[in-house]
């Protein structure tokens, strides 16, 4: 198996805060891997980085093998590699359908010039992509709402509808910020069972996990980090075992 | 009566000319979340470019040095590409960081453009700025009747400008920049390149202004620049806000209503003693009337609907299945 | 000019680092200072100190009941760019109430006039413009021990930076915002009275300079007071400097020339926006 996502060395500064210090980290394809560590970590910085958001004070990502160190957000993604943020990825104005529908790669009536002289292979394009988005909002149960507005979506909906959107987007590698947070229990199963699912189907993952019983089921592998730095890596079962790793959580809780 | 009907045919053309100022700044604001406070500013560089490139060799007490003397197309087509080569100046710098900077920005821009038009003298005539500004196809319509065929004129270029942001908004480019609008970030990591959507849609509605600003001096047939004050952006966003931001036919709507009202405005003179007074009371009440409205009714009188989403695939794909 | 400049900018900046929103209407505060210290001192006779500390605390007042009554509501329905254009709704409203009362013509304080110092040839400064220059400075030095050494002013500075946090640590965040108020609309009378001291009224006062206090606000990064001080007094300087040698009234067209090009390559203004 290749190795998706690799980061080395990456470090953060912000003025004299050391937020990253030389993380080293591999996700590798096909895998659930999660990232977990006590509040204040480091772990959103590190998506961040990874995802062109925050510029690294030093050290390098690879993208399969790509260098996108240093590259723009924007590009990042259309090189395949997703998140999902924190707060909401949704866009609140906008109708369900319409949050499905901008998520789509490569869109003709994206192109200005393009609206006016090729209406019709725009439509074309549109329709059928409303087909497969169509398709799945059934799949996460949300068909009903089609055109209702996004900002008046329950949490667990709006949750489902961010995946609904990372689907359209079809990208190789997912980075999930806690999506286990604001979703009730009896939610979170159909989650993990929906993320399980679409890693059958060759999605790659990288989760920020907060709630520990829900991330460990779940990931194949884990990285640890406390403080900025890479404590612990391994399987879940030898990490929840891991002496670092348990008293980072304890010394917090302390 | 027919005086009437010339006095309805300047109102129609002036609110015309707002009303396209006003889709713009939708456009801009909206569509893209873009706060752009320089309108007046590219209306003046629309209607002085008009006005430089058609007006003859300078006379008598004329200080400007150049007169291009071109006909009035050629210096239509050029207020909307000058006006966008300004739009690209500023967008450049200030389209990549936060949106409060837009707004600073377009604001001095505005005012500095008037002290520009002002003082540069062998380019602007300064203040007294130009008179007898040539309008198309003046000599084949006689008399009175031009006005009306002004207005038309007017009605037309707004329509077809109309059209073009209903189609803007209802693409993907459209849909897109709403994302964009109501969160960047999101809109970023779904790989969207926010910087060029909000270029392009500055410099669209940057051009419409740049097009209006010429109808303007056509209206006027002077171009000074005591007449391109904060007061005109100003009015943009009253017309916006009222009519309801988002929503291309509530541009209009405000314009109209803003307009109107104005008008309606003149016909209440009082004494002299007040003439004055009352563009102070105007523009108090106007800027009244926004707080309140902003405070009670936000979304103006047509909903955000930014144009209706379309049907179009949705009731299709469900012939289909069922 | 500077000096007025920092006062003026400094309360917008704050206004805009605690609350979000560009306040437009900032630039009023400075007509109504100065018209206030003008009603007292020309109409009713006063003399100009006086009038003129009394038009400040007004106009603290006043910038702060405008503050709650109009803007603050707002804050919940609207995005903070709108926020912007209703405080230049404000704006209006109050530059309208203002020429109506005063009428438009230009107006001067009566204040005995005071000649130069002079050193040799040189004339440097009058003595009011001296004394300006030392209130602008006693002003700046007490903000800065305000900020720094008292409770107030560290508890404003945690305001400034998290708002949330620092209401979840207890700091009383209503009240201070009132202070914040109340102090950023005073300086900005206090810098309305300046510039009717140095020369003249005119409803337009608050229009004129609302710009320039805009653009050295970026230009010290949005928010940060220190930056905003020193912003001012930079253009302040390259004001007065370059008016020897370019035409007076590309003042403000050279301010502006320097915002882009600062913007262009620092975007976020000279100094971070801390």
């Amino acid at each position: 198996m290749s190795v998706m996502l690799q980061v080395e060395g990456v470090s953060k500064n912000f003025g004299g805060l050391k937020a990253l210090d030389h993380c080293t980290l591999n996700v590798e394809q096909g895998s659930i891997t999660a990232l977990i560590g006590p509040n204040g970590s480091g772990k959103t910085t590190l998506f961040n980085v990874i995802t062109g958001f925050l510029p690294a004070s030093e050290g390098r990502v690879l993208f399969d093998g790509h260098e996108v160190t240093g590259l723009p957000a924007y590009r990042i993604a259309n090189l395949g590699l997703a998140r999902t943020f924190q707060v909401s990825s949704l866009f609140p104005k906008l109708t369900v359908w319409e949050n499905m529908l901008v998520a789509y790669p490569k869109q003709e009536g994206e192109n200005l010039g393009f609206v006016f002289t090729s209406p019709g292979r725009i439509r074309a394009q549109e329709e059928e992509q409303i087909a497969r988005a169509r398709h799945i909002l059934e799949q996460i149960g949300l068909a009903q709402k089609l055109e209702e507005q996004a900002a008046n979506l329950g949490a667990p909906e709006a949750r489902m509808l961010e995946i609904g959107r990372q689907l359209m987007f079809s990208p190789r590698l997912l980075l999930m910020d806690e999506p286990s947070s604001g979703v009730n229990p009896a939610m979170l199963d159909r989650l993990a069972s929906m993320i399980a699912d679409l890693n059958k189907k060759g999605l790659t993952f990288f989760i920020i996990g907060h709630n520990l019983s829900f991330i460990m089921k779940l990931s194949h592998y884990m990285h640890v980090l406390q403080y900025g730095k890479l404590i612990a890596s391994g399987p879940p079962q030898t990490v929840a075992r891991d002496e670092r790793v348990i008293d980072a959580y304890l010394g917090v809780h302390r | 009566m027919s005086n009437f009907i010339l006095f309805l045919a300047g109102v129609i053309t002036l609110i015309g000319i707002y009303a396209l100022v006003t889709l713009a700044v939708n456009m801009h604001y909206g569509y893209a979340g873009l706060m752009s406070f320089g309108v007046v500013g590219f209306l003046a560089i629309g209607a002085y470019t008009y006005a430089i490139l058609t007006v003859g060799p300078p006379v008598g007490e004329d200080k400007y040095l150049v007169g291009f003397n071109l006909p009035w197309w050629v210096a239509f087509i050029a207020a909307g590409v000058v006006t966008t080569i300004f739009a690209f100046i500023i967008g450049l710098p200030t389209l990549r960081v936060e949106g409060d900077y837009l707004l600073i920005v377009t604001f001095a821009f505005a005012e500095v453009i008037q002290k520009l038009l002002s003082n540069e003298a062998w380019l602007t005539n300064g203040t007294r700025g130009f008179i007898n500004i040539h309008q198309p196809l003046r000599d084949l319509i006689p008399g009175q009747n031009y006005q009306i065929f002004l207005a038309g004129m007017v009605v037309v270029i707004v329509a077809i400008c109309y059209w073009i942001a209903q189609r803007v908004g209802v693409a993907p480019f459209g849909r897109t920049l709403r994302a964009m609008r109501d969160n960047e970030l999101a809109a970023l990591s779904t790989g969207k390149d926010v910087y060029r959507f909000k270029m392009q849609i500055f410099l669209l509605g940057a051009a419409m202004i740049g097009i209006a600003g010429a109808m303007y001096a056509w209206y006027m047939t002077i171009a000074m620049p005591s007449i391109f004050g904060m007061s005109v952006s100003f009015a943009a966003w009253i017309s916006l806000v009222i009519g309801g931001t988002g929503n291309n036919k509530g541009a209009i709507l405000g314009a109209i209503i803003l307009l109107g009202a104005q008008q309606a405005v003149k016909f209440i003179q009082l004494t002299p003693a007040l003439a004055p007074m009352i563009s102070a009371i105007q523009l108090m009440i106007e800027g009244l009337v926004l707080v309140v409205i902003l405070r009670y009714s936000p979304a103006g009188i047509l909903p955000e609907q930014s144009p209706r989403p379309p049907r179009l695939p949705v009731i299709k794909v469900g012939k289909e299945e069922a | 000019m500077g000096c007025v400049l920092l006062l003026a900018t400094v309360g917008f900046s704050l206004i805009r680092r605690i609350e979000g929103f560009l306040n437009i209407a900032h630039g009023q505060m400075l007509t109504v200072a100065a018209y206030c210290s003008y009603f007292l001192n020309a109409t009713l006779g006063w003399n100009i100190i006086p009038a003129a500390l009394v038009a400040v605390l007004f106009t603290a007042v006043f910038g702060y009941a405008l503050a709650y009554i109009v803007l603050i509501p707002l804050k919940r329905t609207s995005p903070p760019l709108l926020i912007a254009i209703a405080s230049t709704g404000a704006s209006y409203i109050i530059h309208g109430l203002i020429e109506l009362i005063f009428g438009p013509q230009v107006k001067q304080f009566r204040v005995p006039a005071m000649r130069a110092f002079k050193i040799g040839d040189l004339s440097l400064a009058a003595p009011d413009q001296v004394a300006m220059v030392v209130a602008a400075a006693l002003a700046a030095l007490f903000l800065h021990l305000l900020l720094t050494r008292t409770e107030t002013g560290k508890a404003i500075r945690a305001m400034a930076s998290d708002f949330d946090l620092a209401r979840i640590r207890g700091i009383n965040t209503p009240r201070l915002r009132i202070i914040v108020w109340l102090i950023a609309s005073g300086l900005g009378g206090l810098a309305g009275v300046m510039i009717g001291l140095i020369g003249r009224l005119t409803p337009d006062m608050g229009w004129e300079n609302i710009m320039l206090i805009m653009i050295v606000a970026i230009l010290g990064g949005l928010g940060n007071v220190y930056g905003a001080m020193v912003a001012a007094l930079f253009i302040g300087l390259a004001t007065q400097l370059s008016v020897m040698v370019i035409p007076a009234q590309y003042s403000q067209v050279i301010a502006f020339v320097l915002i882009i090009v600062v913007l262009l390559f620092r975007p976020k203004g000279i100094f971070k926006e801390a």
